[in-house]
């Protein structure tokens, strides 16, 4: 893919979380969002991650993904099963509709009245007769192709013939949730390594991305990054657990600090991706401001080798002129930061900065948060 | 918030010392500061959000002519609801230094002026070059005060000087008291 291709230039996001109808763009390579502490910029980075989904089961994934992140502790405590949280995602998230821009449609360099939505997926209910249907990029989903087969009580594999007879495409919510699920379950952490959120006792995810480093030959590289930052000189996971190597001594990752495994989370996984897409959730989590740069360096100058596009969020002021300076410093203007804010009628609004004006806002001090 | 936008830190003495003076308590804070010409960039760098958000007064040296001062800082405004005033009195050139040394009166009357005003002559003789006032009241504030020219500006007396701007910054605070736009 030549360079730049895939990028997200432009975004409308429309009944998804606290998104009632939103627009922004002119997204670079690299993209920091900011804002006051629960204005949305979790969410928008989620939406964006949603619409780079491929299908209708990854984008349902994500959204599984996406919850369980988010709510961990509210789940391991009331135990559901994953119908469960589908059939709350489904119907949380029955109107949604994250949208893109057509390429070469816009007229100008505002988001204006022209801007072209093009649905990633949505899910409707019926008025009538409560039945939903699915559309994914403006297609309706039909959900019986194929044999579709399931466990009855008893454990045996049987097949639902009724269920892929439907005519129409619209389906009951429990043949909702089957379908989503019967296609979800056997990949749940497969995409899960470009969305980085704040759980560094994921293991699961840890292992994943060595995993990948290993199959993509990047895993030296990965280690020579690490040995040159922290003198760490390998990481991997024995006897199931994840293991740090410094002074020819094997001990647990959990004896770092979360900076340093934050980092770890970051540096994997951009090094596994190629003509991609990667998402993280405040990224200045747990890590030293006096180390801002060399996360900065790390994922400026890897994105642009491997062509990923970044999103990540902060609350930091240092975190942003690191930013600045970082790509100042490595002359680097592929990038923008996003400020999320709400006008006096409370509306959920943006403003996207490009380098030079990252460059001088940071300069006259002007506060980019 | 209110944002003075000014050149430098004798502009923020100054303008501090006159709130003080006029008694104002309301909660302010100052930008720019970069020198000649960062109060442009500043104004060009604002948000519409931040614009709706905020109040801002921009001050400037009017340097060798008021009215292209004023020009260049109407254009660089635009639409945006800026209130503005441009130093030494919002009509003459010149610059905040000429006002502060005719403030305290001593042209002829203090030796450091007077080496200082040799000086600038000899150089303007010599190699035809002017100096900016900045320097002599840096000379007068520093020798004879012991002061930076901004310490020297804060604590100074101004009851009965800079008329124009305290007038500019009652309006200023009045118009926020019943939302009015600067005009």
């Amino acid at each position: 893919m030549s360079e730049n291709n895939h990028f997200i230039k432009d975004i409308e996001i429309k009944k998804f979380k606290c998104f009632n109808s939103f627009k922004t763009g002119k997204f670079k390579r690299v993209n920091l969002i900011g804002g006051k502490n629960n204005i949305g910029k979790t969410a928008f980075m989620e939406a964006i991650y949603l619409y780079t989904s491929t299908s209708m089961t990854m984008a349902y994934q994500r959204l599984l993904i996406l919850k369980t992140y988010r709510n961990m502790q509210e789940m391991l405590l009331s135990n559901d099963s994953d119908e469960d949280i589908l059939k709350s995602l489904i119907l949380e998230n029955q109107d949604i509709n994250i949208g893109i821009e057509k390429q070469g449609d816009r007229t100008n360099d505002d988001v204006g009245e022209e801007y072209i939505s093009e649905g990633i997926f949505n899910i409707e209910k019926d008025k009538d007769d409560g039945l939903f249907s699915i559309r994914v990029k403006s297609e309706f989903v039909t959900i019986n192709e194929g044999v579709y087969m399931h466990r009855d009580s008893d454990g045996d594999i049987e097949e639902e013939e009724e269920y892929y007879k439907t005519s129409s495409h619209k389906y009951s919510l429990s043949k909702l949730i089957t379908f989503l699920h019967s296609n979800m379950s056997n990949a749940k952490y497969s995409t899960s390594k470009i969305f980085i959120g704040t759980n560094l006792n994921d293991n699961n995810l840890l292992e994943e991305i060595i995993g990948n480093l290993k199959l993509n030959n990047k895993y030296n590289s990965f280690n020579q990054h690490l040995n040159k930052l922290f003198k760490i000189e390998n990481i991997d996971f024995i006897n199931r657990k994840p293991m740090v190597k410094i002074n020819n001594q094997y001990q647990n990752i959990t004896t770092l600090g979360d900076g340093i495994r934050s980092i770890i989370f970051y540096l994997g996984s951009l090094l596994t991706l190629n003509d991609d897409y990667i998402f993280i959730d405040e990224i200045e989590n747990g890590i030293h401001y006096s180390k801002l740069d060399d996360v900065w360096k790390l994922i400026l100058t890897i994105s642009k080798e491997q062509n990923v596009q970044v999103f990540a969020t902060t609350h930091s002021k240092e975190c942003i002129e690191s930013y600045a300076r970082v790509a100042k410093k490595l002359e680097d203007d592929n990038i923008g930061f996003i400020s999320m804010y709400k006008n006096k009628e409370n509306e959920l609004k943006s403003i996207t900065f490009d380098y030079e004006s990252i460059q001088n806002r940071g300069e006259l001090e002007l506060d980019n948060r | 918030m209110i944002y003075f936008i000014v050149e430098g830190q004798t502009d923020k003495a100054l303008i501090e010392n006159i709130l003080h003076t006029l008694g104002i308590d309301n909660d302010f804070k100052f930008a720019g500061l970069k020198g000649d010409g960062s109060v442009k960039r500043y104004i060009e760098n604002l948000t519409d959000h931040e614009l709706s958000e905020n109040t801002y007064f921009a001050i400037i040296d009017a340097d060798n002519s008021f009215s292209d001062s004023e020009k260049k800082l109407q254009k660089c405004i635009g639409d945006k609801k800026i209130y503005f005033f441009i130093f030494p009195d919002h009509k003459n050139s010149g610059e905040l230094e000429d006002l502060i040394l005719s403030s305290i009166d001593i042209d002829n009357k203090d030796e450091v002026i007077k080496c200082f005003n040799n000086y600038k002559q000899c150089i303007k003789d010599s190699i035809n070059k002017d100096i900016e006032n900045k320097h002599k009241l840096y000379a007068y504030t520093t020798l004879q005060h012991n002061q930076k020219p901004e310490e020297y500006i804060k604590t100074l007396d101004i009851k009965d000087n800079f008329e124009e701007l305290k007038q500019k910054i009652k309006e200023l605070f009045e118009n926020l008291l019943y939302r009015e736009d600067p005009t």
